[in-house]
C-alpha cells in the first residue's frame, strides 16, 4: 500500500495530505489488477520523509518571493504545487484502490532512465506508451465495477507546458503523445470524477508540470486534489507517497 | 562529421520556431555549448522534456538538414546536458540567434 505523508514547514509534527481517518472506511474490493493496489488513507508520521531542497534551479525569478510562495501553501514540500479542484468530489463510495501509470516513451532513446527508474520504484506497475494508452489504463466502468481511486500517480516526461504520454524526453510534441491543454478534450475525460473515491489525490512526477496548466485542469474535472512539481524532478524523489508492501 | 549549420527550435504552441545559424555565429553557439558542457554535472536522471533543441547540421540537400549532434535545452528548468543554465546563459544563446538568425522552415533528419 501506499501511504502518503506529509511534513508541515509550519509545524514540527507531521500528518497527512488527507484526514487520516476518512468519513466512510476504505472497503476491499475484488482483486487488484497491475498498477492498482488497495489504498490506504492513513499511515504512521514516524515514516514520514522529510523534504531536502535540491536543484531547485528556476528560471522564474524569486528574489522577491518568500520562500513559502515557493510550494503550494502550508504542508506542502518545497517544489511541490498543491492544486486544490474548484469543487470537490464529495462522493467516498465503492472499493478504493490506488493506480499507477507511468510512461514508456515510443523510442528507447526518448528516455534518459527517469521513466524506467520511476516504473521500477512502482513495481513496474502499468505503463503507457501514448494519451490513449493512459486513458486504457486509467479505465474504469463505474457502471460495472466498485473500484474507485484514492490515490493516482503518474510519471513521465514533462514541462510547464506537458506531460508527456509516450514522447518521453524527445521532440515528439504530438497530441497523440503529450497530455497538454491544447488537447484536453481527448484526455480530461480521463479524469472523470466518478471514478475518484470522494476527494482523491493525483501525483505528477515530472518536472514542472506544476507551473502549467494541466495539474489544475486534472483537478477540476476529478474533483480531487492534484500534486505536481514545479522544479526539476527525480526518480528517486523524496516524496510523501511511500511505496508499500 | 563537422557541422556546418546549427538550428535553434522553440516550441511555440504545439509548432516548433526553427531558426538557423551558420558560419562565425556556429562557432558562437560551438563555444556557448562547450561552455556548458565544462560545468559539474548536476545529478540526474531528471523527467524533463526540452522546451527548445540546437540541432547541429550538415545541408544533405537543400531544404533538409541532417542532424550531426541533438542538444535539448531544458529552458524552464535551467538544465542544459545535465548541467545549471542561468537565465542569462539561455539569453546569450538565443541573441545568438536573434543577431544571426535565419528562419528555417526546411526538415531536419536527427
Amino acid at each position: 500500500m501506499f501511504a502518503v505523508k506529509e511534513r508541515s514547514r509550519t509545524s514540527p509534527q507531521s500528518h497527512h495530505l488527507v484526514p487520516a481517518h476518512p468519513a466512510k472506511a476504505p472497503e476491499r474490493g475484488p482483486p487488484a489488477r497491475a498498477g492498482m493496489w488497495h489504498a490506504s488513507r492513513s499511515g504512521s508520521p514516524e515514516s514520514a520523509i522529510s523534504y531536502t531542497a535540491r536543484d531547485l534551479t528556476s528560471l522564474e525569478p524569486t528574489g522577491d518571493k518568500k520562500k513559502s510562495d515557493d510550494n503550494g501553501g502550508p504542508g506542502v514540500p518545497d517544489g511541490l504545487q498543491k492544486f486544490v479542484p474548484k469543487t470537490s468530489n464529495g462522493k467516498a463510495e465503492g472499493s478504493a484502490v490506488g493506480m499507477v501509470s507511468v510512461e514508456k516513451p515510443l523510442q528507447p532513446d526518448w528516455d534518459n532512465g527517469f521513466d524506467r527508474d520511476v516504473a521500477a520504484r512502482f513495481g513496474g506497475g502499468q505503463r503507457h506508451q501514448s494519451v490513449e494508452e493512459l486513458g486504457k489504463n486509467l479505465k474504469i466502468d463505474t457502471t460495472k465495477e466498485s473500484t474507485r481511486i484514492s490515490q493516482l500517480i503518474i510519471g513521465g516526461h514533462g514541462n510547464r507546458n506537458m506531460l508527456a504520454a509516450g514522447s518521453g524526453d524527445g521532440p515528439d510534441t504530438s497530441d497523440a503523445l503529450n497530455i497538454k491543454e491544447s488537447n484536453k478534450a481527448t484526455w480530461l475525460p480521463f479524469f472523470q470524477r466518478d471514478k475518484f473515491f470522494g476527494q482523491g489525490e493525483i501525483w505528477l512526477i515530472s518536472c514542472n508540470v506544476g507551473n502549467g496548466p494541466i495539474p489544475q485542469l486534472m483537478a477540476d474535472q476529478s474533483g480531487s486534489v492534484v500534486y505536481a512539481y514545479t522544479r526539476t524532478a527525480f526518480s528517486t524523489e523524496p516524496s510523501p507517497f511511500t511505496p508499500g508492501p | 562529421m563537422a557541422p556546418t549549420h546549427v538550428l535553434l527550435s522553440e516550441v511555440e504552441g504545439d509548432t516548433w520556431r526553427r531558426r538557423i545559424v551558420s558560419g562565425a555565429a556556429l562557432g558562437e553557439v560551438e563555444r556557448w555549448l562547450a561552455d556548458v558542457e565544462a560545468r559539474p554535472r548536476l545529478p540526474g536522471p531528471v523527467s524533463g522534456k526540452p522546451l527548445a533543441w540546437l540541432d547541429f547540421t550538415v545541408e544533405a540537400q537543400p531544404g533538409h538538414m541532417q542532424t550531426v549532434r541533438s542538444v535539448g535545452l531544458l529552458t524552464d528548468v535551467g538544465r542544459v546536458l545535465d548541467r545549471a543554465v542561468s537565465a542569462q546563459d539561455l539569453e546569450h544563446l538565443t541573441a545568438i540567434f536573434d543577431r544571426r538568425g535565419q528562419p528555417y522552415t526546411g526538415t531536419i533528419e536527427r
